[in-house]
């Protein structure tokens, strides 16, 4: 069994929205502190509750992922985890080093060079100086600031610098990792080599915790999820399932209650199985499409149980680029319900890709349990037609970079 | 940053000494490489984008001598130094003035300076202190040097007493600090602190023996009987210039209540950090 590295229970966390009345609370909590009585737990006036009974554990080896609008509690929770601020009421337990990768470039002085600044950035986030002094030609090389990095980073751009501060911070070798909205950084390029180097740093067995908007990195990056409204927990689950739930505002109970393993990770056996699929109407399982279309396919999938069912859940489809990564999903609710054998048809449609050869991977889930899954459902290459090959590269690129494949799919 | 257990609750870190201890005690450890890292940084980019770059560090204290030797010139202030060349009086100090000064307005200038960080990466905190201490210490080293210089201009030969100075400034920069430590606290969530601390400390010069002898009589007198600052002052300057000091015994106190009371102002200090960071949002 998996060893326990984060373990938060029953937590609540409260603010003050008035900055006056905060300063003046700061100043009660703080002769409170010295007293060595704890803060108080109830609310005062002008104050809120930004996190309510949050409980959370983490396993070696997993990397979960907060979801949720702005004010949701994201930040608020990985600042607790790291130690930033204290709860209100319940615990936190961390064991084994921890690292948040939440300011990029930090402790940067414009004035001085990006050579001085690696190391001043390597001491604040507390990379040992040997360590660093080691890898000094492979950070630079990995921030493709080989020209500029004697010149102050005042003449950098944004985008420089974050892609210097993102190179010194990989360098980072936690226990725990927290990460909060830094894999956007860069030029789209920049940003492929950012997800990649993440997911070496994930594969490392090490626990993590990623916050971000963006439902792909999500889905790609980690095998459990939970979604976060103002402060609550609103489901814990399958990332792809909780991604969805919060892109379409769904209100679902789907997989509440217990964190799921994903789908190909852990397959559990059921009574359900996938007998037989086909798509377009036929056996062909790999299709070929001008990059100028948008494709819709029809697939139907062949079910078969012993005896009766009646299994709520939902359809999770992946598209995984020729790399093996994850640059799409797509999820639809389903009630699979009779004897024996059951059929069920899926439409679905993906709009926004290039050129390229993708494999679509598909998977039931409910209750937080694959029930089935299949892997390659079905492959695809969409073929470039007489755009530019530039023009087909940039689009590609960026597509990549931003991760904005989202594959609509329904119940035919 | 340990790779021990920890819980993180809302009960008072003091309600386990033991372990607040030795928290202290290891970050303060880890903090020696990333104190010299930000004191290194701010001392070098400071002075870059200077014309007369480190002339910076002595200009001050140069000035306020002048302003000294110009008003006791002009008869304005009555220094009641008979036995050393005025401008050498004054400006040994001045330049221990401010030593003490700067180590009082260090901790919370630092602290400010580094709110995004502390907001966002926990590191040790006493990083902090030290990179400011090693700051004022470099500051002192310069003016001491052109202290020397302008002595040895001027043609006054230091006292045999001098090997004794290093405790004096090692007190005004003790005393300094743990008045600053005290300050970060309310000094981080209310900017009234820092911008009131130039003012104070300007009056409280002129309330020390800085640019005059120690008062016989008067309210002066009394006020720099009650002064922490003036017995290590006297001290330095008797030391430096003189002779033996009749100050010592309350340099002795001095020290003695400043070592007493860092303990506490260091857990003041670090107590206060996780209230801080929720009020310095994002």
């Amino acid at each position: 069994m998996s060893e326990v590295l984060v373990e938060v229970d029953g937590l609540w966390k409260k603010y003050c929205r008035d900055l006056r009345t905060s300063l003046s609370y700061g100043l009660r909590d703080l002769a409170n502190e010295c007293t060595g009585q704890p803060v108080g737990d109830e609310l005062r006036p002008k104050e809120f509750w930004a996190l309510q009974d949050i409980s959370i554990e983490l396993k070696r080896g997993q990397c979960l992922g907060l979801i949720g609008g702005n004010g949701a509690g994201k930040s608020t929770l990985l600042k607790i985890i790291s130690g930033l601020v204290k709860p209100t009421r319940g615990t936190v337990c961390v064991q084994g080093t921890i690292q948040a990768l939440i300011e990029l470039g930090a402790g940067f002085h414009p004035a001085l060079s990006g050579r001085e600044n690696i190391l001043i950035n390597a001491a604040v986030l507390g990379i040992p100086h040997e360590d660093i002094k080691k890898k000094l030609d492979e950070i630079i090389e990995f921030a493709e600031l080989q020209d500029f990095i004697d010149a102050p980073i005042q003449s950098y751009s944004s985008g420089m610098r974050v892609r210097l501060g993102f190179a010194v911070a990989i360098q980072m070798s936690p226990d725990i990792l927290l990460i909060d909205e830094v894999l956007a950084v860069g030029d789209p390029a920049f940003r492929i080599k950012a997800r990649e180097e993440i997911n070496r740093i994930i594969g490392k067995n090490k626990a993590v915790v990623v916050v971000s908007h963006n439902m792909n990195h999500i889905v790609q990056l980690c095998d459990e999820a939970v979604l976060l409204n103002k402060g609550v927990t609103i489901s814990k689950g399958p990332p792809a399932i909780l991604a969805h739930q919060f892109m379409t505002g769904v209100d679902s109970t789907v997989g509440s209650g217990e964190i799921a393993p994903l789908w190909g990770k852990e397959r559990q056996s059921n009574s359900l199985e996938l007998a037989c699929v086909s798509v377009n109407g036929g056996e062909r399982r790999h299709v070929a499409i001008k990059i100028n279309e948008n494709p819709i396919f029809d697939i139907s999938l062949s079910i078969r149980g012993n005896g009766e069912f009646d299994l709520c859940g939902w359809h999770i489809l992946f598209l995984e680029d020729a790399q093996g990564v994850r640059v799409g999903f797509g999820v639809v609710e389903d009630r699979i319900n009779g004897s024996a054998k059951v059929l069920r048809q899926l439409r679905v449609e993906m709009g926004n890709l290039h050129s390229g050869k993708y494999i679509v991977h598909h998977s039931f889930e409910s209750a937080g349990t694959t029930i089935f899954s299949c892997r390659s459902l079905f492959s695809m290459e969409i073929e470039p037609t007489h755009m530019d090959a530039t023009q087909v590269r940039v689009a590609q690129a960026v597509d990549n970079g931003r991760g904005t494949h989202r594959i609509v799919c329904n119940l035919k | 940053m340990t790779g021990q257990k920890r819980i993180f609750e809302n009960a008072s870190q003091l309600s386990h000494p033991r372990q607040l201890v030795c928290e202290m005690w290891a970050d303060l450890m880890q903090a020696r490489y990333l104190a010299k890292t930000l004191a290194v940084r701010d001392i070098s980019a400071k002075y870059r984008q200077t014309f007369l770059g480190i002339a910076w560090v002595f200009l001050p204290p140069l000035a306020t001598t002048m302003a000294f030797v110009i008003l006791q010139k002009q008869q304005i202030l009555s220094s009641g130094v008979e036995d050393v060349s005025y401008p050498v009086f004054a400006m040994v100090g001045v330049v221990f003035w401010q030593l003490f000064s700067e180590s009082v307005m260090a901790p919370l200038q630092m602290v400010q300076s580094s709110k995004s960080l502390l907001a966002k990466i926990l590191f040790p905190r006493e990083a902090l202190l030290l990179a400011a201490m090693y700051q004022v210490l470099f500051n002192f080293g310069v003016k001491l040097l052109l202290m020397t210089i302008a002595m040895f201009i001027l043609g006054v030969s230091p006292a045999g007493t001098v090997i004794f100075v290093p405790i004096a400034a090692m007190g005004l920069l003790m005393l300094g600090f743990l008045i600053g430590i005290i300050l970060v606290p309310i000094g981080i969530l209310y900017q009234d602190v820092l911008f009131s601390l130039g003012v104070l400390l300007m009056l409280l010069m002129f309330l020390t023996p800085v640019g005059f002898a120690q008062p016989e009589t008067g309210w002066i007198a009394e006020i720099t009987r009650w002064n922490p600052v003036a017995p290590l002052l006297q001290c330095a300057r008797d030391w430096m210039l003189a002779g033996p000091s009749e100050s010592v015994y309350g340099l002795v106190w001095v020290l003695a209540g400043t070592v007493v009371f860092m303990g506490a102002g260091w857990v003041l200090y670090r107590l206060s950090f996780p209230i801080a960071v929720e009020r310095m949002g994002n």
